[in-house]
């Protein structure tokens, strides 16, 4: 046969047997969760082991493999196996019920009983053999009946031979009684076990994209998906996820008003979370039946903050970050005129930050609302209008840092990671960014020490002539998980997501550098720099434009607002005229449902 | 005496309607099927994410005529493959040229060099050249800026896709040039015997016998190239993602951003289809037109 056939043979052998060994998975996997009886040769009793009943748990994550994040949640997810298993299996051993009688009589004791003759004669040829022989013979007995689903203890290889001998022929003793009706079947233990598994299935930001065959299926949906705020909303929208604040079916108390089972379970779980926090998880779109529930759980929540160097900011002569919007253009002048970058960025991105803290620092999120959705009463028409005074004012100043070179050079033709690495590496002073970048730039401190770089934070600067409010509050969003309607285990997804609130936020906080959604948890040291602000908002602004005018920021507002911002000279008033006659039209159209 | 003639299976069409079966039905379940059913969902409101979809007839079409966003993405492929298409085969022509110079030295090392890009996939490429094109750190900004000229902001919106066409063609070039090599190759000798006995030179014979006698390969390198740009979809999104610009998205790359990114926190899969069923409707008209050019007239050797 030609070479080549020989191969085309092997590849056709070597498929069959995968695809073979992939059918028979299942039961091979079956195979080994059969019933057991178990004797224990110290006490001269039985037990009947059921089968492990599985729990399957389904948890899909926007986090990907390899994220310090997914592994501080792996690392407890998995401790949750050990810990639910071991809570639902709780219940010590007792008689065979009434119910699992004729199970345990199929699946053991007829096996056992016709398995006795042969037993009684290898267990003979066992005592008529020699002392060299005895051990070996020993084990092989026992590996004979785990095959028939008898579990003898005391038969492993440390024992004595003959102490095995005298075991087996306990064992052969019990059996027959057993087999004979002297021992009845209430006096055989069961003893519960569970086997929790949580399926993880670690897929990054396109979870929900990843997990759409299975919603329309109907077929393996995740119990759990974790991911924004935000992103998650789409799932509400088409009715897959649990609202947490009402009974599920069959209970008296809702999810949230039950106890926090893991945490202090004197308290409702609802107590656990930073109540604004909890309430950021209500649906956002006007709607009579789902606005007012909650669907979200946070878990950690985002903000942003100005990062700077330490190191920099020294060599420049700052010695204290600002705190209002007229000190931070200040310290970029000072900032530049020591020869460094004030700020650095990639492109437009994050570049929406500025405009939206500068907005709700002068005018507050209300007034952005409003601009965007319409005014009470008169849902077609911005109020106040883009072309508004404090509007041009927030603009105007956003073009300033554009305008006055505070940006390095080459941030317009940047790709992320490149701002972060250029930050990191001591090129620029300051950087806009979430709190997750931490993370990001984990380890980078340590290896970069020769290179002059000490993080920090402050937090957005005040707006002088704003609102008190404005400027003490702080901004956040949040990241979480939404139960899923169609997943096959609720409760027991429930229980895990109460699990990690109530578990996994010391490690997020102080490994991950995670603001924890979580009223017992300290706040990530690494971000000193904004945890007295943070603290102490009397009001977190959880809401983003996009939460309840998706379709008005990816069409009109974000790509506008990114042109502006991006062009080497604009005129503020032409940006804001632009603006503004795309944002009637939008509401001329009838807003988010004139897309429908 | 009669003979009856054998009767064929079934009659007249039994046996070949047999022996078609199975290609047919697996043309309907892979391929017919799921076109129409494109077509059907690119005529729905739908997220996609539940099983309920909301006709809504030409709507789709409508909305994507009236969305900036699609003709900029459409405008950027037939950019890429206008532009892209004169200098990718300019250069695939010129490399196959002289590797088809058999006194050229060492053209096996350069045909495999030329050839080497095709190896890589495209987000190995696109990474490779989004830290090439870097504007802070990127090694062509520092060699610029080493020659004492200005740094280019390579991947601003203003630069993406000729930045993305330059890489397009670096990474696809070898893979043409194999081709029209190939067909450069099949050219019988004594039309270049005939036409240097004529008194022609080596550019006479590259404009008079390998250019018309390559018309058939080059319609279909160009049949490729076109229907590779407008489903242009790796390199851009390996090069400019996670946050494409507006203006630098291409019709494959939207498409994506409609139907699947959770970032945009909108699920268009009914405007994602149909922007789908655009671009096979514009790949088969310029197929079509190619065609007919081959038809025309057919090289014999």
């Amino acid at each position: 046969m030609p070479l080549f056939y020989k191969l085309l043979l092997a590849l056709l052998i070597s498929a069959g047997a995968v695809l073979t060994y992939d059918l028979f998975q299942a039961q091979i996997e079956e195979e080994r969760e059969q019933p057991r009886l178990v004797f224990d040769a110290g006490a001269g009793r039985f037990t009947f082991e059921k089968p492990a009943e599985p729990v399957r748990i389904i948890y899909a994550s926007m986090f990907g493999p390899g994220e310090p994040v997914m592994r501080v949640r792996d690392k407890w997810i998995s401790r949750f196996e050990e810990e639910y298993g071991a809570r639902l299996a709780a219940s010590p051993a007792c008689a065979i019920p009434a119910a699992e009688r004729p199970r345990f009589v199929a699946d053991v004791l007829t096996p056992a009983r016709q398995a006795l003759p042969e037993f009684r004669q290898r267990l003979a040829a066992l005592d008529a053999a020699g002392a060299e022989r005895k051990g070996l013979l020993a084990q092989e007995l026992a590996a004979w009946l785990e095959n028939r689903r008898i579990v003898v203890r005391g038969t492993d290889g440390g024992a004595p031979p003959q102490e095995q001998a005298w075991t087996l022929h306990a064992l052969l003793a019990g059996l027959e009684k057993l087999a004979q009706g002297h021992v009845p079947a209430d006096e055989v233990a069961v003893v519960p076990r569970v086997k929790v598994t949580v399926e993880r299935r670690w897929q990054g930001r396109w979870v929900l994209s990843a997990n759409r065959p299975r919603f329309l299926t109907g077929r393996e949906v995740p119990d759990i998906i974790e991911g924004g705020k935000t992103e998650l909303r789409a799932l509400v929208q088409d009715d897959y996820a649990v609202p947490l604040d009402v009974p599920l079916a069959g209970e008296a108390l809702s999810p949230l008003d039950g106890p926090d089972t893991w945490g202090r379970p004197e308290r409702p779980w609802r107590a656990a979370f930073i109540p604004s926090m909890l309430q950021d998880g209500k649906y956002p779109i006007d709607d009579p039946v789902r606005r007012q529930r909650i669907y979200f759980a946070p878990l950690v929540c985002y903000t942003y903050c100005i990062f700077y160097n330490e190191v920099l900011f020294k060599r420049a002569g700052i010695d204290r970050p600002p705190r209002t919007w007229p000190e931070f253009i200040a310290v970029c002048e000072k900032v530049k005129a020591a020869g460094i970058h004030p700020l650095t960025a990639d492109m437009e991105n994050y570049s929406d930050v500025w405009m939206t803290w500068l907005i709700y620092r002068a005018l507050g999120p209300e007034a952005l609302q409003r601009t965007i959705a319409g005014g009470p009463g008169r849902p077609r028409v911005s109020d106040p209008p883009w072309t508004d005074a404090r509007y041009r004012e927030v603009f105007g100043q956003i073009r300033l840092l554009r305008d006055r070179g505070c940006f390095d050079k080459a941030f317009a033709g940047s790709a992320w990671p490149a701002a972060q690495r250029a930050f990191a590496s001591g090129s620029a002073a300051m950087m806009l960014n979430g709190s997750w970048l931490v993370q990001e730039l984990g380890g980078y401190e340590e290896a970069a020490s020769a290179r002059a770089f000490k993080l920090s934070c402050f937090s957005f600067p005040q707006w002088p002539g704003g609102r008190p409010q404005d400027q003490t509050a702080a901004v956040a969003g949040t990241g979480g998980v939404m139960v899923c309607r169609q997943g096959q285990a609720t409760r027991h997804a429930i229980e895990l997501v109460k699990y990690l609130s109530a578990r996994d936020h010391p490690d997020m906080v102080h490994e991950n550098a995670q603001i924890s959604c979580m009223k017992d948890a300290d706040f990530p040291p690494a971000l000193a720099g904004v945890a007295d602000d943070f603290l102490s908002a009397p009001i977190v602004y959880t809401g983003d434009p996009r939460d309840y005018a998706p379709r008005f920021c990816a069409d009109v507002l974000l790509p506008t607002y990114v042109e502006f911002f991006l062009a080497e000279s604009a005129s503020v008033d032409g940006f804001l005229g632009r603006l503004e006659r795309k944002s009637a039209a939008y509401l001329e159209n009838g807003g988010e449902r004139g897309y429908e | 005496m009669i003979v009856s003639k054998p009767r064929r299976l079934g009659g007249w069409w039994g046996a070949p309607a047999l022996f078609l079966a199975p290609a047919l039905v697996l043309f309907v379940v892979l391929f017919a099927f799921p076109a129409a059913s494109s077509l059907y969902v690119s005529m729905c409101r739908w997220s996609g994410f539940t099983p309920h979809m909301e006709f809504v007839g030409l709507h789709t079409f409508g909305r994507l005529a009236a969305d900036m966003k699609f003709w900029n993405a459409l405008r950027n492929n037939f950019w890429i493959m206008g532009a892209g298409g004169v200098v990718f085969f300019g250069f695939a022509l010129v490399f196959a040229a002289a590797l088809n110079d058999r006194n050229l030295r060492g053209r096996k090392f350069f045909q495999t060099l030329i050839f080497f890009p095709s190896f890589i996939s495209a987000v190995g490429v696109a990474t490779f050249w989004k830290l090439l094109y870097d504007s802070k750190s990127g090694l062509l900004n520092l060699s610029l800026e080493g020659l004492g000229a200005s740094p280019v902001q390579w991947l601003a919106s203003d630069n993406a896709i000729n930045a993305a066409v330059i890489m397009l063609v670096w990474a696809e070039v070898g893979g043409m040039m194999i081709l029209l090599l190939a067909g450069m190759r099949r050219i019988p000798k004594d039309y270049y015997e005939a036409a240097e006995i004529d008194g022609a030179s080596g550019g006479q014979r590259f404009l008079y016998v390998t250019v018309p006698m390559m018309r058939e390969v080059m319609l279909i390198a160009l049949s490729l190239w076109m229907i590779g740009s407008m489903k242009v979809f790796g390199f851009i999104q390996g090069l400019l993602a996670p946050d494409i610009n507006d203006n630098c998205q291409v019709v494959s790359t939207l498409q994506y951003d409609y139907a699947f990114n959770n970032r945009r926190c909108i699920f268009l899969m009914g405007e994602a289809t149909a922007m789908a069923v655009v671009q096979v409707a514009i790949v088969l008209v310029l197929v079509g037109i190619v065609r007919l050019l081959r038809e025309k007239k057919s090289v014999e050797y």
